[in-house]
């Protein structure tokens, strides 16, 4: 059985929206792990009251204030606790159990200093341009990429919400594929797995052995791991998720794949380095 | 000859003269099996002409009204006729709602040949089928998610663009751009890291103010970016929206063109086909499911599916086997059964409704044909008789509701279109509800131009009889019911003629019949007969007659056991035998009431009893009245009539109405007067008139059946017999066992023509005329009654003088 244990969702800057607490939900649900929301309040945004020329560009009304130290705080303060109770209604509504907390600091230390290695840390791919400003996203993505944990990437819209689970068999082995199996078996869906006809049967047994029967497993030729081959590859396919061994793509590789994910509207799962492999039996 | 002076010897009615038999010698036939039979509406030729002219006029306004003394029996009866009416009309059409896109709260209304509404309803349904199962596939094709990604990258990659240039003018000027829990901050940064306060303050000088000039420059640049947002959003939500549409208006066309193509003989739908394709390009998000990365939306309570805009409200089609135009017998008519209803549904605590809650009325129903309304029924209803004028003076039919109309209700409801309205009105009900409306609706005229009267009787000629057989036929028949034999139709004839009080007429109460047939078939069956028979027919009515007669029999007890005191025999002064009906639930029966009559000097007035403490109607008051006048002319000639008489119904403790026993009242006043005593073994019906004839009156067989009993209890004498107004003769129809009694000389009916006639059948003496010297004859009563009158004109004269003396007063 997979070892992840929790799921983990990153609420600074009231990144995390319903809908993605919601996919988060249901991936905890059919995995059957439990979620852990932490809000970060920024340091540097704290810190910016002590800097008097320092202004604040305040949406939606385009206005320019002055940074006022307690109304920063108290922002903070409630932020936290829409983030919270949006999580808690969306846990409840779901079945999982559900934890949370309010962290000061550095929002990339705080995370790295959280992650474990039996951690799926859900990531939402910014909707909105102006995210890119502040390079959360891509801090957050390099923190969590760096980290032993596994990444559930979630594009801005994610565009079905049933069909087939499909698996990426990378150059390091199985990594993910019981992950991936267990959320097919859950879900009641296919399982599809790309990669070579050596890397397919084993991953059929995988499948097999969580309880996945053999005619769920739809084993599919894919030479190699380019956009082209992997668009072709999921042509009509219409799946839910996406599951790839992070270590076992080459960078170019996790590109590709991202760029087609995304195209696609499918969340990807980035199964970590240790994913599984400590405790096969399980 | 005047009534006055006139004398001869009463005889009793001989028994044909009591009871007229049923002659169907004119027709051939066993049982009524073999008879033709005969619509309900026979001997009806006014009222069915003026049926067969009000439904086939067209022109507005020549709506009917039937009338009759029951609008139960009416509106069975003009049912067939209404039918072959309906016949000649064209087919109604069919009446569909259906969503108006434009202004969803006013649905429109189509029209469509008959039968062809269940088509079109499929035809759309189908069709929404088609596109749930299709679109979506559409939308979640590579093509379409190629070009969208391709739209979403385009647009990002632009505001991407102008972000990545403003965040790298920051960076390069070691400014960095923090997000704030509500917007955007810039802070001065070292190495791609904040720089803590603390450590900025450390700062030299100049590098300080390089610092916050280049946030103050930049702050311009991250405003203009940012309010760049919207329009790239908009720009992307409209590219987006085109793509949908045209991917849309492909897919969705298709399946029109087929929809279409199985409606093609139906043009009249088209443009709503064209209005829903529209619809569904601009709403296509309803088959595939929220926008990618679109934010839940709160949705507002709806009643049924987002889907239910594209159905088609089959709204009136005929029901299977309807080939002709509709009749609706509407028997409730309120409103909304009467002009339609937009139902309501309890959605999230909210009512909302659509155009597939809207309901047809009767009224709508019977549009293009007929619809048959209980008048009664019709007026009693709140707002029902208002709405149905203004649906024929409209000529089309507009749903309102009720709470609306009252003001009691603001729930946001629809206006449907109205629907063209071509339909004949048939109102039926009493007499009374047809003269109220034409007295107190100046427009009633306007909207019900025939009437067709129902008679309640026909002639009972031999013609009258034969149909009538026919009608029992027809009767039998509908009732499923064993035929009748000869003999059976006869009796039935015979107490048709009962029912109609009147021997020479036979009633057309067909409801009254039915009964009679049915509980007759009832008793047949009940003997193990596979005909009614003439036995049956009798067990039927005395079975009728049974049950009701708990309060007859309690009346007769109270009499024969001399409670209520009535004499069958001997004779007495001032004191005789009236009769009266009692009317209870449908039921009626005689019964005798002994009426006394006091006399004394006074002032001329003739004191009525039951008038003095109300208990006497108008009818009664005016009977009572004529006795003065009759009096006045008779013997008061030359001197002011000095009588005071009391005159009272013994025992009588409801309320008495109506002039029928003032003959009877009469001869008690006369024998009073006379002193001469009344035979009590007869008992008197019959108004008078001033001038001394008896007239006829109402429910002489209940009244002559109802002393019988009385003395055919005590025993009958043979003396004992009922006085009635000649003129009722010939409404008798009395019961058998009566008429066995009168044929065997036990019991007699007299008919009566004035008082003189009757005063000397009570008295055995002669009534008296005067002489040529102006004074009746010495013993006769008339003799005696004006001694009498003279005789208290005198004594009150005398008591007058003596009032008029001065008193002596003693010195």
């Amino acid at each position: 059985m997979p070892h992840h244990q929790r799921i983990v969702l990153h609420l600074h800057d009231g990144a995390a929206s319903r809908a993605v607490m919601r996919e988060a939900a249901e991936l905890a649900h059919l995995l059957g792990l439990d979620m852990f929301g932490v809000f970060v309040e920024d340091e540097a945004v704290h810190g910016l009251a002590a800097m008097p020329f320092v202004r604040e560009l305040r949406l939606p009304s385009h206005e320019w204030h002055a940074i006022d130290p307690d109304r920063v705080a108290a922002e903070f303060r409630h932020a936290a606790m829409t983030a919270k109770r949006l999580l808690d209604d969306t846990a409840r509504g779901m079945g999982v159990t559900c934890g949370f907390e309010v962290r000061r600091g550095d929002p990339s230390g705080v995370i790295a200093d959280l992650l474990r290695s039996n951690d799926i840390v859900v990531l939402a791919e910014p909707g909105a341009s102006s995210e890119a400003l502040t390079q959360s996203f891509p801090r957050s993505w390099q923190t969590a990429t760096r980290s032993d944990a596994s990444v559930l990437l979630l594009p801005p819209g994610v565009l079905r919400r049933r069909g087939p689970v499909v698996m990426l068999l990378g150059a390091t082995g199985l990594r993910g594929v019981r992950t991936a199996a267990q959320i097919a078996r859950i879900a009641k869906e296919t399982l599809v797995v790309l990669g070579s006809a050596a890397q397919r049967d084993a991953a059929t047994g995988v499948a097999r052995s969580v309880g996945v029967g053999e005619t769920r497993v739809r084993p599919r030729d894919l030479a190699e791991i380019t956009a082209a081959a992997l668009q072709f590859a999921l042509a009509d396919q219409g799946e839910r998720l996406l599951v790839v061994d992070r270590e076992g793509l080459l960078p170019e590789q996790e590109t590709a794949v991202l760029r087609v994910a995304a195209a696609r509207g499918t969340p990807v799962l980035l199964a970590g380095p240790d994913a599984e492999e400590r405790r096969p039996d399980a | 000859m005047s009534a006055e002076g006139a004398h001869r010897t009463t005889v009793a009615l001989a028994a044909d003269k009591l009871y007229r038999r049923a002659d169907v010698s004119a027709l051939e036939f066993a049982t009524t099996a073999e008879l033709t039979p005969m619509d309900r509406l026979a001997g009806q030729d006014r009222a069915r002409d003026a049926l067969r002219l009000g439904t086939r006029i067209g022109a507005p306004g020549f709506n009917i009204f039937a009338i009759g003394s029951s609008g139960t029996r009416i509106q069975r009866s003009i049912k067939n006729l209404l039918e072959a009416a309906a016949a000649e009309r064209p087919p109604a059409s069919d009446w569909v709602y259906v969503n108006n896109f434009v202004t969803p709260h006013r649905p429109t209304a189509i029209r469509l040949p008959r039968g062809k509404a269940p088509v079109f309803q499929k035809v759309m349904h189908h069709l929404i089928d088609d596109l749930k199962a299709d679109l979506p596939g559409v939308f979640e094709s590579e093509s379409y998610q190629t070009r969208r990604g391709t739209i979403d990258e385009a647009i990002r990659a632009k505001g991407d663009g102008a972000f990545a240039t403003l965040r790298e003018k920051a960076t390069a000027r070691d400014i960095i751009i923090l997000r704030t829990p509500t917007g955007f901050a810039m802070a001065p940064g070292a190495k791609g890291e904040v720089v803590p306060p603390e450590t900025f303050n450390t700062w030299p000088e100049e590098q300080r103010r390089t610092v916050e000039a280049a946030i103050h420059d930049l702050e311009h640049d991250l405003e203009q970016t940012l309010r760049g947002i919207p329009r790239l959003d908009k720009e992307r939500r409209d590219a987006i929206r085109a793509l949908d549409q045209e991917t849309a208006r492909f897919a969705v066309g298709q399946s029109i063109e087929e929809a279409r193509a199985g409606l093609i003989d139906l043009p009249m739908v088209l443009p709503h086909l064209d209005a829903a394709r529209e619809d569904l390009v601009q709403n296509v998000h309803l088959f595939i499911g929220p926008q990618p990365g679109a934010e839940d939306q709160q949705e507002r309570p709806v009643a049924g599916t987002p889907f239910d805009r594209y159905e088609v409200n089959v709204f009136v089609t005929p029901g299977d086997g309807d080939t002709t135009a509709p009749i609706i017998d509407e028997a409730h008519p309120t409103l909304s059964n009467l002009c339609g209803r937009v139902e309501h549904l309890a959605v999230q605590g909210a009512l909302v409704t659509n155009f597939r809650l809207i309901r047809a009325g009767s009224l709508h129903r019977a549009n293009g044909g007929m619809i048959m309304l209980d008048a009664r029924n019709l007026l009693v209803e709140p707002l029902s008789w208002p709405a149905l004028k203004r649906a024929l003076l409209r000529r089309e039919v507009v749903i309102e509701d009720a709470a609306h109309l009252m003001g009691f209700s603001t729930i946001l409801s629809l206006e449907p279109d109205p629907i063209p309205l071509d339909i004949k009105v048939i109102l039926y009900g009493e007499r009374t509800l047809y003269y109220m409306l034409a007295e107190a609706d100046p427009d009633f005229s306007q909207y019900f131009k025939v009437l067709a009267d129902f008679d309640d009787e026909t002639d009972r000629s031999a013609e009258g009889e034969v149909m009538f057989a026919r009608l029992i036929a027809a009767t039998a028949a509908r009732e499923a019911l064993p035929p009748l034999d000869r003999d059976a139709v006869c009796r039935v004839i015979e107490q048709a003629s009962r029912v109609a009080e009147d021997s020479s007429k036979l009633t057309l109460a067909t409801e009254t019949i039915r009964d009679l047939l049915v509980e007759a078939g009832y008793w047949s069956g009940d003997a193990g007969r596979a005909t009614i028979t003439r036995t049956d027919v009798d067990r039927a009515i005395a079975e009728q007659i049974r049950r009701a007669s708990r309060v007859r029999e309690r009346t007769a007890e109270m009499i024969l056991r001399d409670i209520a005191l009535i004499d069958t025999f001997g004779s007495r002064v001032g004191q005789i035998n009236g009769l009266s009906v009692m009317s209870l639930g449908g039921f009626a029966f005689g019964r005798p009431t002994r009426i006394t009559c006091r006399v004394h000097p006074g002032a001329g007035r003739i004191l009525d009893i039951e008038r003095e403490v109300k208990l006497g109607g108008a009818l009664h008051s005016k009977g009572v009245l004529i006795l003065s006048g009759f009096i006045s002319g008779r013997y008061a000639i030359d001197t002011p009539i000095s009588l005071m008489a009391s005159l009272v119904f013994e025992q009588s403790y409801g309320g008495v109405d109506g002039d029928s026993a003032s003959s009877t009242e009469l001869y008690a006043l006369l024998s009073a007067l006379a002193e001469v005593p009344l035979r009590q073994d007869l008992a008197v019906t019959g108004s008078v008139n001033q001038h001394g004839e008896v007239q006829a009156i109402g429910g002489v067989n209940d009244k002559i059946e109802g002393y019988f009993e009385i003395c055919l209890a005590r025993g009958l004498t043979g003396g004992q017999g009922v006085m009635i107004p000649a003129s009722n003769v010939q409404h008798l129809m009395l019961r058998d066992d009566v008429v066995k009694a009168c044929a065997a000389g036990r019991f007699a009916v007299y008919p009566i023509v004035s008082i003189d006639q009757g005063i000397e059948l009570l008295t055995g003496m002669k009534a008296g005329q005067r002489g040529a010297d102006g004074v009746y004859s010495e013993g006769t009563i008339n003799r005696k009654v004006e001694d009498r009158l003279k005789q208290f004109a005198k004594s009150r004269r005398s008591h007058e003088d003596d009032a008029a003396k001065p008193s002596e007063v003693p010195n």
